[in-house]
Formats: C-alpha cells, structure tokens, sequence
C-alpha cells in the first residue's frame, strides 16, 4: 500500500521508563501500519509492552518516560507533537476505550454531560445539542432508554452499560482511530459478546479502524484482521489471522496457543510454557523468550533475533525458524 | 454410586443490606438461594456462572468462612453447618480452599515456609516438623524447598498460587475448593498451574470443587459442571455433556459467547448475545431467575419457578423448556418465530 | 541472579526470570535481613546514637555536675552561661544545666512510655473493634466518642490534679487520652485486612480469631503504629509541658523540658538560650525518634528490598 494512504505509520518505536533500578525498556523498537478503516490486535501477557506502545501513541505516558522512535498519524508525527496538539487529535481524530470503566468517568457528572463533553471540547456540538447527540449515541450503543439514561449518574449503570457508554463518548466525534485497551476484561463473558458485536456495528458505521489491545487470543480471532503477537516489548510475530492461528510460525505463539483450554475441544493435557515472562528490569540477554523455548539453540542466547517475512504478510522473530516444527505437526 | 464425599442440600447464604441511622434491614442479597449439590470421592466438579451467580459465596458457605442461613452441608455423611466449634476444627484439615488471587492470599510480612505450615501449627505439629512439611510441599507444587526462607513478593504470580496450593496441601485435605484459582495469571503461566493441579490430585487422591468463571479451563478440568444463575444451580451435567448438548437457554448462550482461537469458526459460529444485564440478588425475578434474559421466557417462566430435574442421565436442568440434545437455541426461537 | 523453577511435567529446571529476581543469594535470617534494612537508613544510626546519648547524659549527667536540680542559689540568679554553670542560671540561682539533665529525663520518660502505652491501647481497641465488629466495636466507639466529645485538656486537668505530679502518672494520663488516633487508624486497618484472602485462608485452616490478630494482622499494622508512636512522643512532650504551664503537671522543684522551655518565655529576647537549649534537646528527642520509626518502618517490611 502507499504510505499516503496509511492512517498509521509506526516506526520503531521505543519506551523506556526511569526506575529506582535502573532503566526499564518497556517497548523495543515496535513498527507497523495500519490502513483506514482496518482492525488490528496487540496480544500479550503482562509486561509485553502491549499497552504501553498504544498509550505512547497519544502522548499518555508519565513524565518519566522516554520515547523514541516515529508514528505518523493522517501524515502528522505523534512523537514530540506539543501536548497542545495531542489534546486537538485526543477524543476527536483518535479515542481511546479502556478496561475499567468506572475510573474512566467522573463520578459527579451525569453521563450525557460527560459525553457531550467530550463534544464541546473539541467544539463540535454544545449544550442542548451536545446533550441529544449523547442519546444518539447511547441508543447507537444500545443503551436501552437513553434519554433517560443520560441524565444518571456513573454508579447507575451497570458494568456492561458503562463500556456502553464510554464507547459512545470515545465515537462521539467519529474518530479515524479506535484504541481499545482490553476493551472486555473486567466483564462477564455474555456482556462481553455484546460489547464486541457493539464495537463491531459501530465500526461498520463510522468506517473507524481499531487497534484492539488484548491477551484473550479467542477475542482477537473473531474480532480483527491482523494480529501482532508481542513479548518483552518486541513483537514476536505479526500476520493476518488465519496466518497466525492457522500457521504460527514462533514458538512463542505456538506455544500460546497450546498452552490455552479452548471450550470447542478437550484436550487431554495442556501443553504449557515454562517459566514466567520476564521482567522489564531484568530482560535476558539475546532472544527474550530463549530461557523459556524448548526450541533454543546457542545463538539464542547471544543476540536478539530479527523479525524476518515468513509468508505472505507474515513475519516472525526468532533464530530458528528453520528448526520449528509447522504447527500443523504440533497440534495433530 | 459411592456414596458422596461432599453434599449441600438447598444451601441458602442471604446477606442483609442494612441502611439508614439506625442500619435497620432493609433487605437481602440473595447471593445463594438453595443449592443442592454432590460431590464423589476424587471427583472434580467445576462450577461456573458469572459475576454474580453466587459461586465466591457458595464456596466459602460450604467452608463456614461465611455462615449460610439455611440448608446443609454435609461431608462423608456428618453435618457441617452444625458442627461444633472444636469438631469444625478437625473437619477443616479434610476441606481446604485456595483463593483466587495470589497477591492478596498470601500474608506479605511471613516467609513462605511460615505461610505454608501454618495450618499445621495451627493443629498443634511442632516448629520443626512443621517447616520440614513445607519444604516437603514446596518441592511437590515443583518450587525448591531453599527458597521457604523468602518473601511473597519475591515470587512471580504463577509461583505464588503454587505457594497458596501448598499450603492448602499441608493437612493432607480430601476436598480442595479452588476458587478461581487460575483467573489471575497469565496464559502462559495459567497451563502449568492446571496440570500441577491436575497432577496433584492423582498423587493426593484430592477431590475438587473447582470455582471459575472461565468455561474453557472449567471444561478441561471437570469431570462433571454446575452452571449456576443468579443464586441458583441452571445445568448440572457432565462436562462432555453439557458442551455438546446443553439443556438450558443460559448453558447454551454461555457456551456461546466464549470466543475460541479459531478464526474460520468464530466467523461462522451462531452466536446469541443475551440481551440486557445480570438482574440485582437483591431483587431476583420471580419464577425463572433466568426469564428476564431469556429468548424463550413465556408466563410460566414468571409465575413458577423451574426446580432442577433430570433430562438425561447425569444432566439436570432447572428449566420449563429445555432444549433437546442436537436443538440449539437459535432453532427454538426460530420454531417460535419470535 | 537466576531463580529455578523445577518442572513437575518435564522434570527439567527452566530458569525463570519473573519478579524474584534480585534476591539476595545466600539465604539469611528474617532478624538479619531486618538489621539490614535497618542500617541502609543513616538518619536513623545518627537519631540511635543521639537519643542513646540523651538518656546517658540525662541518667548518668547528674552525677558529674556540681549542683543539685533544686539548689536554690540566690546570689548567683539569672546568669548567663559561664565555666561554673555551662547553661547559666534561672530566677532563683538553680543551675540550668543539672534542671536540664533532670527535665530530659522526665520528658524522655514521659515520650517513650507515653507514646508505647497509648499505641499498644490504641491498637487492642482498635484491632478487637475491627475484627470483631458487632457489639464489642459499638462499645469501644461510644468510649472514643465520649473522649472525643471531652474536651482533652480538661480531662487532662482534672486527672493531673488528683493523681498528676508523679512522672509515670503522667505518661498513664496522657496516654489513656491520646489512644484514640491509633485505635481509629487502627480499627480502619483491621477492617480491611480481615478480609484479605490471606486472612480467610487462616480461617479456613482453623485458626481462632487471637492467633489472627497476632500472626496477621498486627505484623500488618507495625508501619503505621510506629508512625503513631513517633508522633505520639512528640504530642506527649507537648501536651506535658502545657499541664506543666498549667501548674498540673510535674511539680516544683522538679521539672519538665516543657516547663523549661515555659519558665524561659519570659525572658526569650534577654537570655534566648534559657529557651533554645531545652528547646534543642525537645527537637533533638522528637527528630531521632521520628528517623528511628522510619528505618523500623522499612526493617519490619520484607518488600522494602535490599539493593
């Protein structure tokens, strides 16, 4: 594709944060794109960086943090742009959804007013109009009676109606760019199924792309086009879908992928990863996942492999990817 | 059949709310309202629901961490509820619970070895053969026995719930409640804690009551399921059983809206996304705890509530209309022509 | 350092690399570990020796000055400091020094005993409120409430009166009105921690509600009752030296830092000193053991980690 067409370009970026240890590097040197209108997933376990890249995006990380690297975004640069600026692309060309949604509003302000907060910032729509948009777009959301939802309080919605709402206010300005961080983690599985058919219709709507941030691999395969795959800060492997779970080419995946239940067959015994993910202060020298592969061999310990094309729109970072079994062999 | 390890007959655990100056009841939390169920010898019997559902509640109400307001429990036969303050004691080391999250179960200010055999010097073994037992268990949860002497924190999550299973191990117990006991880990890390427990309960004879609202770990780890709804049991069935064919409207929704791994079938997989939220314990429907939600609900369902009843061998269904094996609830609802 | 995990499936060790990194490699006692911790802290070995040089010089001093606390001396009254009486002399020729030596025994005294006795009633309330709700904490809050309602001066006034004047009474006193903070901070800990996982674990392996409170709840709450005590003993010095302005507390010829510092107002612009040096030694007192809490705050707490 033509790089003017992207939404987002990200090139190598890098997030380090100061620690009373030393320098933490949450992030190593992520890149990809994303074109208009498309789903992406991020998928980790804890301490993959997987949050903190999106987060760097928009310029949401503490002081304390140093950044590096490039993001274009609709052909502006997000790294170093003034907090000024960010604040304009905040809420209007990018929104973020996060995982809890009782601290993402504020307990003292109705619903409606937040929503059409977010509006009036941006100056898109005030008062009397900012308040009937809001019920649009509860009732878009399908938060049942919305004009008398939005005038209540926080605590009034359950879980599931307040993830509602706060996509609502994150599509109030038909953003280019959804970022759902663990959008469904803190919900019940039923309320769960509503909010992705939800995310899904209102993307069908505003044509908006997603970046969807998640360590549930099942979410991520009925919900996006692509998928990266990443641990202690790189990624590991990056593909469509059906490349990814058809045809995991790393170990870490596949070892992701035999290591979950699945409720659609019951495997005898799971096949799990040993070990524990590393911690940012104390990442292994060489491949970051080598202690824990039962695929390694002595290169992997010396340097950190490179992320190299695999197939068609598929790459993979490790030394060995002639040595690792094709995962049709690894699952029969 | 043998004769059971653990039975709770129509268990209720109501909690008042309390409100005003004077903190007068005002109502109840119907958090567990009459469950029955039974557990064999070695058996893993997982139970399911979601937030809510009143599976935390019913765990501990089988403990006497909370006391239930009414019904029974009983182990190998002798009553539990009414056991006295000393026989409860002695039971304790037969029932032992592990908890869900391995930050908040494990004392920070003691040294593994201390968190481990405390239940032990709790029943009187001395200081030193009580510590011995819990290097003993820390090599049998695969963690070296050296490390007795550190802290919690100096373990990651994984290690941690391995620490919380060793201690719930050191009174030898015959039922383990294992509440959530993988929720809070990583993918990675959540496998390896399955099959210790996996393998745990062959060396230990061990039989669990398995607690988790995950249904892809419940199905892999239990022999038979209880879906519970709102304080109520919905499904009791055999795991295989209730995965290919269950019987109740919400069993099948559940089921249904677990995302698989698998791209090409959650494409084209029928899924039915249950309308509307979890009804408040406070105030369940009257009739069908489940009517509120449910796609098939008629006047019945309002007026009289579905006691649990079998419909195949090993399955049971609280529910007027259960659905046939092979009939999914998305070919009732078009039958209906709702 | 690389910690192993041994593989129950595999039986081969895997290093892991999770949060227990870091460890110190050999493995040493808990009372080691919390020396250790102790030490990092260098305020706190300088508030050590300072306060273990106070009471030497308060409880040893006396005996190497020339002049008794109560000495009345009239010809040599309202002097300066000079060779024969280092710290000078107050309105009725008593040499400051040998009243200072014997007003900072007093308030150390009073401090430490006052802050100890009255944290240890604040957390027995407190922990027993909390853990047991119901009617015993219905009971104990209508006896802080009536404390609070009081006003505490008054019930220090009339408590000194009748039974004041004697240190140790004095320390009694007020502590028997300042354990109210502790108990509250106390009772709203407990609340929260009896319902810690940990704590239901304990429950469930039979343990009764006394060996709870003294294996998991206190080691839990050393933190903040040693800030309790650190500002405690400061409270205590203070709310002394007002019964002692009071004419309630200590009474003439012995005395009090507070007092001290009281009788040396007065005469603040001519002889500053009369207020600067038992107000030195006050602050002296008070700051070291505010750093000796702090380190004993970290030694007590396994996470605060050994770099």
């Amino acid at each position: 594709m033509n790089r003017d067409e992207l939404l987002l370009s990200v090139n190598d970026l890098t997030v380090s944060f100061k620690t009373k240890k030393g320098m933490a590097a949450a992030v190593r040197g992520v890149s990809f794109d994303l074109a208009p209108g498309e789903s992406m997933a991020i998928v980790g376990e804890s301490g993959s960086g997987k949050s903190v890249s999106s987060l760097a995006l928009l310029g949401l990380l503490p002081k304390s943090a140093e950044i590096s690297g490039s993001a274009m975004f609709q052909g502006e640069q997000l790294i170093g742009m003034p907090e000024k600026q960010l604040q304009g692309l905040r809420g209007r060309k990018i929104a973020m959804i996060f995982q809890d949604p009782m601290t993402a509003f504020n307990p003292l302000f109705t619903i409606g007013d937040q929503i059409g907060e977010a509006m009036e910032v941006h100056g898109l729509a005030s008062g009397k109009e900012a308040l009937s948009r809001s019920a649009d777009l509860l009732e878009m959301v399908g938060v049942p009676e919305p004009g008398r939802r939005v005038h209540q309080y926080p605590h009034e919605f359950s879980g599931g109606m307040r993830q509602r709402a706060m996509i609502a206010m994150a599509i109030a300005n038909k953003p280019d760019l959804l970022i759902a961080d663990e959008p469904t983690t803190a919900l019940d599985v039923t309320i769960q199924a509503q909010v992705m058919e939800v995310l899904a219709d209102i993307r069908g709507e505003t044509g908006a792309a997603m970046i969807l941030i998640t360590h549930d691999l099942g979410l991520v395969a009925g919900s996006a086009e692509r998928v990266q795959v990443m641990y202690g800060g790189r990624v590991f492997e990056r593909g469509t879908i059906r490349s990814l779970f058809y045809d995991p080419r790393n170990p870490y995946t596949q070892g992701l992928l035999s290591s979950m239940p699945r409720v659609d067959n019951n495997a005898e015994r799971l096949v799990p990863i040993q070990g524990t993910p590393p911690s940012l202060l104390n990442m292994p020298s060489g491949c970051a996942f080598g202690p824990r592969c039962s695929h390694r061999g002595p290169e992997c310990g010396e340097r950190p492999a490179e992320l190299v094309e695999v197939g068609i729109d598929h790459a993979s970072r490790c030394h060995r990817s002639a040595h690792i079994p094709r995962w049709s062999e690894v699952s029969a | 059949m043998n004769a059971p390890l653990l039975e709770v007959d129509d268990l209720k655990t109501h909690f008042p709310i309390r409100a005003g100056l004077l903190r007068s009841v005002v109502g109840h939390v119907h958090a567990v309202d009459g469950v029955s169920l039974s557990v064999q010898p070695k058996e893993t019997v997982g139970i399911v629901g979601e937030s809510g559902c009143g599976k935390t509640t019913l765990g501990r109400s089988i403990l006497r961490l909370i006391e239930p307001t009414s019904g029974a429990v009983r182990y190998r036969g002798e009553d539990v509820i009414g056991a006295s303050a000393q026989r409860m004691q002695e039971l304790r080391a037969e029932m032992q619970i592990v908890f869900q999250d391995p930050y908040a179960s494990l004392n920070p200010r003691m040294p593994v070895d201390d968190i481990i055999s405390e239940p032990l010097r709790v029943h009187g073994t001395d200081k030193g053969e009580a510590r011995a037992k819990a290097r003993e268990l820390l090599d049998a949860v695969g963690l070296l026995p050296e490390h007795g002497n550190r802290y919690p924190h100096e373990f990651s999550g994984g290690q941690r719930q391995r620490i919380g299973i060793a201690r719930a191990l050191s009174l030898n117990p015959n039922l383990m409640i294992l509440d959530e006991p993988v929720s809070a880990l990583d993918v990675s890390v959540q496998a390896q804690v399955i099959n210790l427990l996996d393998d745990l309960q062959d060396e230990f004879d061990l039989t669990y009551l398995f607690i988790a609202h995950d249904l892809s770990v419940v199905r892999h780890i239990s022999d038979r399921i209880v879906v519970m709804y709102l304080g109520r049991v919905a499904e009791v069935a055999d795991s295989a059983a209730l995965y290919d064919h269950p019987a109740h409207p919400y069993s099948h929704a559940l089921l249904s809206a677990v995302p698989v791994p698998d791209p090409d079938l959650e494409r084209d997989r029928e899924r039915i996304v249950l309308q509307g939220d979890l009804p408040s314990p406070s105030d369940p429907p009257s009739g069908c705890r489940f009517r509120t939600r449910c796609p098939l609900a008629v006047e019945r369902c309002a007026e009289e509530m579905p006691e649990l009843r079998e419909v195949a061998p090993g399955q049971a269904v609280a529910c007027h209309f259960p659905l046939a094996p092979g009939e999914t609830l998305i070919d009732r609802v078009g039958a209906l022509g709702v | 350092m690389t910690d192993v995990l041994e593989n129950p499936t595999s039986g081969s060790p895997v290093p892991s690399v999770g949060e227990a990194e870091g460890l110190a490699e050999k493995s040493e006692s808990v009372g080691r570990q919390a020396w250790e911790r102790f030490r990092r802290h260098k305020l706190a070995i300088v508030g050590t020796v300072v306060l273990a040089l106070l009471a030497v010089a308060f409880w040893v001093g006396p005996f190497f000055v020339s002049y008794g606390y109560e000495e009345v001396n009239i010809i040599d009254r309202a002097q300066g400091p000079s060779w024969d009486h280092p710290f000078g002399t107050d309105d009725l020729g008593r040499d400051l020094l040998a009243r200072a030596l014997r007003g900072g025994q007093f308030s150390l005294r009073i401090a430490i005993f006052t802050a100890v006795l009255a944290t240890s009633i604040g957390l027995v309330m407190g922990a027993v409120s909390g853990y047991f709700a119901g009617v015993v904490d219905g009971g104990i809050n209508f006896i802080v409430n009536v404390l609070l309602v009081l006003p505490a001066l008054v019930l220090l006034a009339l408590l000194g009166r009748e039974f004041g004047a004697r240190p140790n009474t004095m320390a009694v006193i007020i502590a028997l009105i300042s354990w109210i903070r502790a108990a509250r901070l106390v009772r709203g800990q407990v609340l929260s921690l009896k319902e810690m996982e940990y704590v239901q674990a304990a429950r469930a392996a039979g343990a009764g509600p006394f060996r709870i409170i003294r294996t998991h709840l206190v080691p839990n709450l050393v933190g903040i009752l040693l800030v309790e005590v650190t500002l405690l003993a400061g409270t205590a010095i203070i709310l002394e030296s007002t019964l002692s302005f009071l004419s309630l507390g200590v009474q003439p010829p012995d005395t009090t830092l507070g007092t001290l510092i009281a009788e040396g107002k007065s005469t603040l612009d001519v002889r500053p000193s009369r207020v600067l040096i038992p107000g030195g030694l006050v602050t002296a007192i008070i700051l070291s053991i505010n750093f000796i809490g702090d380190a004993m705050r970290d030694a007590v707490d396994p996470k605060s980690g050994i770099e």
